[in-house]
């Protein structure tokens, strides 16, 4: 069987890796191609802070909790391996902040020593009321994605600098099923009116002193429109930008001298700290993600179509969860076309 | 009042926020600092800085609650404040492990720290050889920035620095009314204080910028603290051991021991060694006494024996020793305030 893989950011190179994972040794041939037009590090997922934290809820959408659980687990089985810093995984702390007493968020039970803050810590941010405190990870696009395309590489997989202008075009090529993890740009494949830009710039500053993450939350302004200070590995994310319907990729002055002010506001040692960049980046917002299998007709033929996009602000959060299940959806396919281990001939 | 003469001897972290506390609060005071080492020669320059109490057997537990505390207390605000990339202050948040549950599960200074808590079930599994944990929050003070931040707030106030080597206080007699011994393991022969001694200690600076939390064994002997440039790695606990170069037995027993609490740490990168002589004894030694030197009696304040934590405990007792000088400065006899 022939998969086309469009979209090479974490979503497609990581569903691409399910799907080898589970069916590699079940379905011979199997060819994998990753087919994008922006490789890495110039992806969505490169420019992200890499932090693994859902929204603070999940709105029903208990599948997307659940899949941010495995992700979450995946990820931490890693930790004491010796590939951990080749995947860009490690483990940090901080602070989610409210200025209002606000429910559990979905993701306590998931991450390690999730506790309310106490008074002290409240102290030590003046202007927030209520908030908790617990160990989550993060994985670092610019380090997680290289390793996957390793990963990939090593095991066959092809790479292909390409922009598909349809499903069409590729299943005409020969490719049985198209897994579509075209993210932001799903759009120009197939309408979506769901699908919108929730635009983020993010300042990226050397700060080696800061080893804790701190968000901000504010239930009017929306998520992620409130100042949030992320730690990595060799730079800190300074962000709190979330403009609903703005394409725009480029970063503005406006967009840098609010994010910065907010900053130095909740941490005062920004002042000194030193900056090294902007970046903007279109978070695929939408409802809820679309995860699910759609039979396309075109003319005598079916094109098999798995969608996996619209993962807003969590894609890194919720990767493998969303990729496990994008191969359960491949498998159903398999059996279908008769290709599985119970194939009758 | 005539000009009072302090000297405090000693530049490590004891000696200069001793001074600073004088000078800060005694403005009639003309306070110098002296010393044959200043920043980075330190011992307090080696040591990571991660604020951590033990228990003293004979102090009050109350006095030691307040050095700790009051330590704490006066690093936080700097880690708050925009001075924290330069003063070398920072927060950091990890764990305590343990290998059997200790006698007593809370320790003293639990209340003092942040959101001290035991650690879960899910959080002990990263270390299987540990039953038992600590989580908090507690601070990062670095001496080699410290110091230095220090020094400046200490001449702000009028402190003078004055770089000697003394053998004894006698050399000092003439020159100053009061004599603060900060000298650390130097008060052994300063002093003459046989109770003071080495417990040697090796650490390795690495590099791992992806390790954000301190990772230390109860015991004290395996600990990984990562800092604002590095990663302070070790350690050893040589009682009476006087070495000062660095031993490469020690140096592959404290990767080996660290790596299996952190295994990430063998992509880590060695960027240097050194070794630091704690400065032990079996209580810090924060009192004074009237010295009897050729001509007069002077005030002595000792503020030394601080062994592993001085950094933790240097705010605290620079405090206690700027209240046993201003005792001294009203014992003094009133012919000399003339």
């Amino acid at each position: 069987m022939r998969v086309a893989v469009i979209g090479a950011g974490v979503i497609g190179l990581s569903t691409a890796q399910s799907i080898y994972e589970k069916y590699h040794s079940i379905v011979s041939p199997l060819t994998i191609e990753v087919y994008a037009d922006r490789f890495t590090p110039l992806t969505t997922s490169d420019g992200a802070a890499g932090f693994w934290q859902p929204y603070l809820y999940d709105k029903g959408n208990v599948q997307e909790t659940k899949w941010n659980k495995e992700t979450f687990d995946y990820l931490l089985s890693f930790l004491s391996s010796p590939e951990s810093v080749q995947m860009g995984i490690f483990l940090q702390s901080g602070y989610n902040l409210c200025s209002e007493q606000a429910p559990d968020p979905s993701f306590k039970d998931i991450v390690l020593g999730f506790r309310q803050l106490t008074e002290r810590e409240l102290q030590l941010f003046p202007g927030y009321t209520y908030g908790w405190f617990n160990t989550a990870l993060m994985v670092e696009g610019k380090t997680y994605l290289p390793w996957l395309m390793e990963w990939l590489q090593k095991r066959g997989v092809k790479f292909y600098q390409r922009t598909i202008k349809s499903f069409k075009e590729l299943a005409e090529t020969g490719a049985d099923v198209i897994i579509n993890c075209t993210g932001m740009r799903s759009g120009q494949l197939q309408p979506d009116p769901e699908l919108k830009p929730g635009r983020g710039q993010i300042v990226k500053v050397d700060a080696p002193w800061l080893k804790h993450w701190i968000l901000t939350h504010n239930f009017s302004t929306g998520f992620y429109n409130s100042p949030y200070i992320i730690p990595g590995s060799r730079l800190v994310t300074v962000g709190g930008i979330c403009q609903i319907g703005n394409w725009n990729e480029q970063n503005t002055s406006f967009d840098h001298k609010k994010i910065w002010e907010d900053a130095c506001q909740l941490e005062p040692s920004l002042k000194h700290a030193r900056i090294v960049e902007d970046w903007t980046g279109l978070r695929p917002v939408r409802s809820k993600v679309r995860l699910e299998r759609e039979a396309i007709m075109s003319g005598a033929t079916t094109i098999e179509v798995i969608h996996n996009y619209g993962h807003g602000g969590f894609g890194l959060t919720i990767h493998r969860g969303c990729a496990e299940e994008a191969a359960r959806l491949f498998g159903q396919i398999v059996e279908q076309k008769g290709k599985g281990p119970k194939a009758r001939l | 009042m005539k000009n009072v003469r302090v000297v405090v001897v000693g530049a490590g972290v004891i000696g200069v926020s001793t001074a600073v506390c004088i000078a800060e609060a005694l403005p009639f005071c003309s306070v110098t600092l002296l010393a044959d080492k200043f920043s980075p020669d330190t011992t307090s320059d080696g040591a990571a800085g991660i604020l951590f109490a033990a228990k003293f057997p004979d102090i009050p537990l109350e006095r030691q609650k307040r050095w700790f505390k009051d330590t704490f207390d006066h690093l936080l605000a700097i880690a708050q404040s925009q001075h924290s990339p330069e003063a070398g202050v920072m927060l950091s948040s990890g764990w305590q492990i343990f290998k059997e549950v200790p006698a007593e599960r809370k320790p003293f200074w639990a209340e003092s720290v942040i959101g001290f808590r035991f650690m879960t079930e899910e959080e002990l599994k990263r270390f299987p050889d540990h039953k038992f944990g600590h989580a908090f929050t507690t601070l990062k003070c670095e001496c080699s920035s410290y110091l230095p931040w220090l020094e400046n707030r200490f001449r702000k106030a009028g402190g003078h620095v004055e770089q000697r080597t003394i053998n004894s206080l006698q050399e000092l007699s003439n020159s100053y009314d009061i004599i603060v011994n900060c000298s650390g393991l130097g008060s052994r022969t300063l002093v003459g204080d046989s109770q003071v001694y080495p417990v040697r200690g090796q650490v390795l600076k690495m590099e791992a910028p992806w390790l954000q939390h301190f990772i230390r064994d109860g015991d004290g002997k395996t600990y990984i603290y990562p800092g604002m440039h590095s990663v302070t790695v070790g350690g050893t606990r040589q009682e009476e051991d006087w070495r000062l170069h660095v031993d490469e037995g020690d140096t592959d027993s404290i990767l080996k021991r660290c790596s299996r609490l952190e295994p990430s740490l063998s992509h880590g990168k060695v960027l240097s060694k050194w070794v630091g002589l704690r400065p032990s004894r079996r209580n810090p030694r924060v009192e004074k006494e009237l010295v009897q030197l050729p001509g007069r009696r002077v005030p002595v304040v000792h503020n030394y024996g601080h062994g592993g934590w001085g950094v933790t405990l240097a705010w605290g007792t620079a405090l206690d020793a700027l209240e046993l000088v201003r005792q001294c400065l009203q014992e003094m006899p009133l012919q000399a305030k003339l």
